[in-house]
């Protein structure tokens, strides 16, 4: 039956996406300073911004490749 | 998280002073439209939330929690306007909690105790207010677009930052990239400035170098062997002075560019070209004359416009998100309408595009003059830098296209090239002329410095252009792995929720729609949901389904996205007039659906219709005591409750207050509703009657013959099987039932008369009280007498025609209908 199944709490839910997302950048060899950027950023910011977003792309000033 | 004890509700909306003892079980309110039961959902809601979503967020204009909650006698006074919830915690170990929330300070509820793990679960209510649910919203998961339901639900289920984050990642990328776009086009035409001062027709290495070489072998330097990317042009020449003071003015360089632009001029002022320009300037005149083609021109415009920008999600203004195909071939078929149109727009704007071209080189050039003019002939700069805005202008107006009109007077003696222009170009040829000739050494040294300024600001263009271009790779790549992973979490989420979604509908639409299924499918934002209709496919709910179908896949939907939202913690929810349009034989079902799966969920549910109150009390979702009914309401008094108490115990009080007649009706009407809720569950036979009013003769009858029948086929089973004090126990059972019939069958009589023949008045109480007596006990035979289960027995079968056995809800009572095969 399906209340015998076992529910994940939504907020699992985000972070299952959090971590799948994460997992596939570094099989597609995106950079461990971006990686580390955004792990980094999903701790510290549950909305992050467009700015913050950029951010963890592209470092602190924009210019980091 | 939580379940309602008791609420006590003063001066607030509707309500002067109401208390509802809930008792943490399932509760209804029940009245007619403007009785009051809005108030106690508003009250629950602020209880528990400190807002009331129906007087907040959008729509709501001006009107608000603070100024309209309190009651409108109670409107200037809010700390007096209060809703007071004695509340259980189960995860607390059914820890009770006193919340007191006043309309003036919404946000600063006295909680007693006020320990950090209630407030935290307080904290947790007030981010799920979706624990009330109206009709208004359960339609809207049904029935919305599809990136509106995604929107909805993913709010819902609060993965609404799920979906933000892959919005900006998007937002990102698609700057990204058109940053990208405008520094590769820069980059370009600084790369033909380059080639242009290196006096090479195209920027290759060998050209370069060889070009290069020539005069550093004039300068005595060494030749270059290999270009790369810190390779100085000038390197070797030996003085810092002659490194940065090149001539003022490059002759030669001057030479080129003012000879450029001659040729420019000429070309631009040619008869052909000007025939050209005069030609498309007579056919937009033409289509500029008729204001209705003006009219189709714009509207075409704005069409081609529309669709250019459907290439994201999202509406590029207002960000609300859409359906790419659906839209797009929405506006394609209203494109198809200025067919004729669109196939002259494109022939002009295709004849357009040389002019414009003419038009930019002619500008370009101009531009690199400027500098030449501002040091040799200073005089001419205003005349000739006017010219050039101008012709900046006109090209962006003969772009747009659009207005007409702006477009014909930028096109209008556009080959008129003004005399101050003529003057300007001929003064610097003159003052060309007197410029020194530079020896071969002074020419190679300029040409040096200039050429290795160019590749620098060549070198630098081309960084950042390279550098956007990684930034737009990249951007994209994180945005095309969030969406893929985030979709395949969401795709598997959804999945579940679809699968109970369908279990749940299939539950409740047993009798017709067992083999339901939906499909759930998210991508790129949206979230198309279809369903299955009776075997033809899969479609829209609004497509085929009907209203009372829509109502009960909304609620399916709701209770499958709340389980995956809270879990184990869905212990409240308010479900305000849902399911009004469902139909009497699947309400049956939507109780037994929340009530064998949801046995920790506390429904409050509000209906104005009586005949669902009374399914729900027959079907044992609400306790025959644990319900209000409201028959009026007075801005004075607030709603007037007409009974909160069971049947029998308000036809005892209309006894007390020796009102037979009263009591009669109560009796007569609660009969009926139960014989026939009795009769369905039991598969009584009734005869039947095309307009369906049957009246208490045509049922009860039946009902109690049913169940005497069931009851002895239940006895026979019992033998059959070898157990005979189960057989005697059921015969003692039917024989029971037969001895109720008997004494309510004495006294029907009465009743009849007193409803319809207005002979009430020849009754007295202690008449009519017996009469009720016999019916309470013969009813009661029908009902488990579980304290806790209190529902009406029913039968399941093992095929349509065949009773597989007598039950009641809680299991209390299982009667086997089934007979050993060998002992019929």
């Amino acid at each position: 039956m399906t209340n015998n199944k076992v529910i994940k709490p939504t907020t699992d839910i985000r972070q299952n996406v959090y971590n799948s997302f994460i997992d596939t950048m570094k099989k597609r060899q995106v950079s461990e300073d971006v990686l580390n950027r955004f792990i980094k950023m999903f701790e510290q910011e549950e909305k992050p911004s467009i700015d913050t977003i950029k951010k963890a792309l592209f470092g602190e000033n924009g210019t980091e490749l | 998280m939580i379940n309602v004890e008791e609420v006590i509700i003063e001066d607030f909306r509707g309500i002067r002073k109401l208390i509802l003892k809930f008792n943490g079980k399932n509760f209804a309110v029940c009245g007619p439209n403007g009785t009051g039961k809005s108030g106690v959902v508003d009250a629950l809601e602020f209880g528990l939330t400190g807002n009331i979503s129906r007087l907040s967020g959008s729509g709501t204009g001006s009107v608000s929690v603070r100024a309209h909650a309190p009651h409108v006698d109670s409107r200037d006074n809010p700390e007096k306007a209060k809703v007071t919830l004695i509340l259980s915690i189960p995860s607390l170990g059914d820890k009770k909690v006193t919340v007191e929330r006043s309309v003036a300070n919404p946000y600063m509820p006295l909680i007693t105790p006020a320990t950090p793990d209630v407030l935290k679960i307080f904290k947790e209510l007030e981010n799920h207010p979706e624990f009330v649910l109206s009709r208004r919203e359960l339609i809207a998961y049904i029935l919305a677009q599809p990136g509106k339901r995604s929107e909805e639900i993913q709010a819902l289920l609060r993965l609404d930052q799920i979906g933000e984050l892959r919005g900006n990642l998007k937002t990102i990328s698609n700057t990204c990239n058109k940053e990208f776009v405008a520094c590769k086009k820069i980059s370009m035409e600084i790369r033909d400035h380059l080639a242009r001062a290196l006096e090479i027709a195209e920027l290759k290495t060998n050209l370069l170098l060889k070009a290069v070489n020539e005069r550093r072998v004039l300068l005595g330097l060494d030749p270059i062997k290999t270009l790369e990317s810190t390779t100085s042009l000038h390197d070797g020449l030996k003085t810092g002075s002659e490194k940065s003071s090149p001539s003022k003015i490059n002759k030669m360089q001057l030479a080129v560019d003012l000879k450029n632009l001659q040729e420019l001029i000429t070309k631009f002022t040619t008869v052909d070209m000007i025939k050209e320009c005069g030609d498309l300037y007579d056919q937009l005149k033409v289509l500029s004359a008729d204001p209705a083609v003006v009219d189709s021109v714009s509207r075409e415009t704005f069409l081609r416009t529309a669709i250019s920008f459907i290439a994201e999600e999202a509406c590029p203004v207002c960000g609300t998100e859409w359906d790419i195909d659906t839209l797009k071939a929405l506006v394609e078929v209203k494109l198809k309408k200025f067919e004729d149109v669109t196939k002259t727009r494109l022939r002009l704007e295709k004849e357009l595009e040389p002019i414009i071209s003419r038009i930019e080189e002619l500008n370009e050039s101009m531009g690199i003059l400027e500098k030449y003019i501002k040091i040799l002939k200073p005089e001419y700069i205003v005349g000739f830098s006017t010219y050039r805005n101008n012709l900046s202008l006109r090209i962006k107006d003969i772009k747009s296209f659009l207005p007409l009109t702006k477009t014909l007077s930028s096109l209008r003696d556009i080959n008129d090239v003004p005399k101050v222009v003529i003057d300007t170009i001929d003064s610097l040829e003159t003052a060309l002329a007197k410029i020194p000739e530079p020896t071969k050494l002074e020419a190679a040294r300029d040409y040096l410095i200039l050429c290795q300024d160019r590749l620098e600001t060549y070198r630098e263009a081309s960084r950042k252009a390279k550098r956007t271009e990684a930034h737009a790779l990249l951007a994209q790549s994180v945005y095309d792995i969030y969406t893929e992973e985030s979709n395949k979490v969401l795709e598997e989420v959804y999945k579940q929720v679809e699968e109970e979604f369908g279990h749940f509908y299939q539950l409740i639409n047993s009798d017709d729609e067992s083999a339901f299924s939906a499909k759930l499918t998210p991508s790129m934002g949206k979230l198309g949901f279809d369903v299955e209709f009776y075997g033809r496919g899969h479609f829209p709910p609004g497509a085929y389904h009907s209203e009372g179908h829509q109502d009960g896949m909304g609620l399916c939907l709701y209770l499958s996205l709340m389980r995956r939202l809270q879990g184990s913690n869905f212990n409240f929810a308010v479900l305000d007039d849902v399911l009004m349009s469902v139909d009497t034989g699947h309400r049956r079902e939507v109780c037994a659906l929340l009530k064998k799966h949801f046995p920790n969920t506390q429904f409050v549910l509000t209906t104005h219709d009586e005949v669902w109150l009374k399914h729900m009390i027959s079907a044992g979702l609400i306790k025959s005591t644990n319900f209000v009914r409201f028959s009026n309401w007075t801005p004075d008094q607030g709603p007037t409750e007409w009974s909160s108490r069971d049947i029998w115990t308000e036809i005892n009080t209309a006894l007390q207050k020796n009102d037979v007649r009263d009591a009669a009706s109560i009796l007569r009407n609660y009969l009926e509703y139960i014989s026939k809720e009795i009769c369905h569950n039991l598969r009584a036979p009734v005869e039947f009657k095309g307009d369906g009013r049957y009246e208490l003769g045509d049922v009860l009858p039946s009902a109690v013959k049913q169940f005497r029948n069931i009851l002895l086929k239940g006895a026979e089973s019992a033998e059959s099987w070898g157990r005979p004090a189960e057989a005697t126990t059921i015969k003692d059972r039917e024989q029971r039932v037969a001895a109720a019939l008997q004494n309510s069958n004495a006294d029907q009589w009465q009743i009849n008369p007193a409803i319809h023949y207005n002979e009430w008045a020849n009754l007295t109480s202690s008449d009519f009280g017996p009469v009720s007596q016999s019916f309470h006990d013969l009813i009661q035979n029908f009902i488990c007498e579980e304290e806790k289960c209190g529902g009406l027995y029913y039968l399941t079968f093992v095929s349509p025609k065949e009773f597989d056995s007598l039950q009641c809800m809680c299991g209390k009572t299982n009667i086997s209908l089934k007979k050993q095969n060998n002992k019929k």
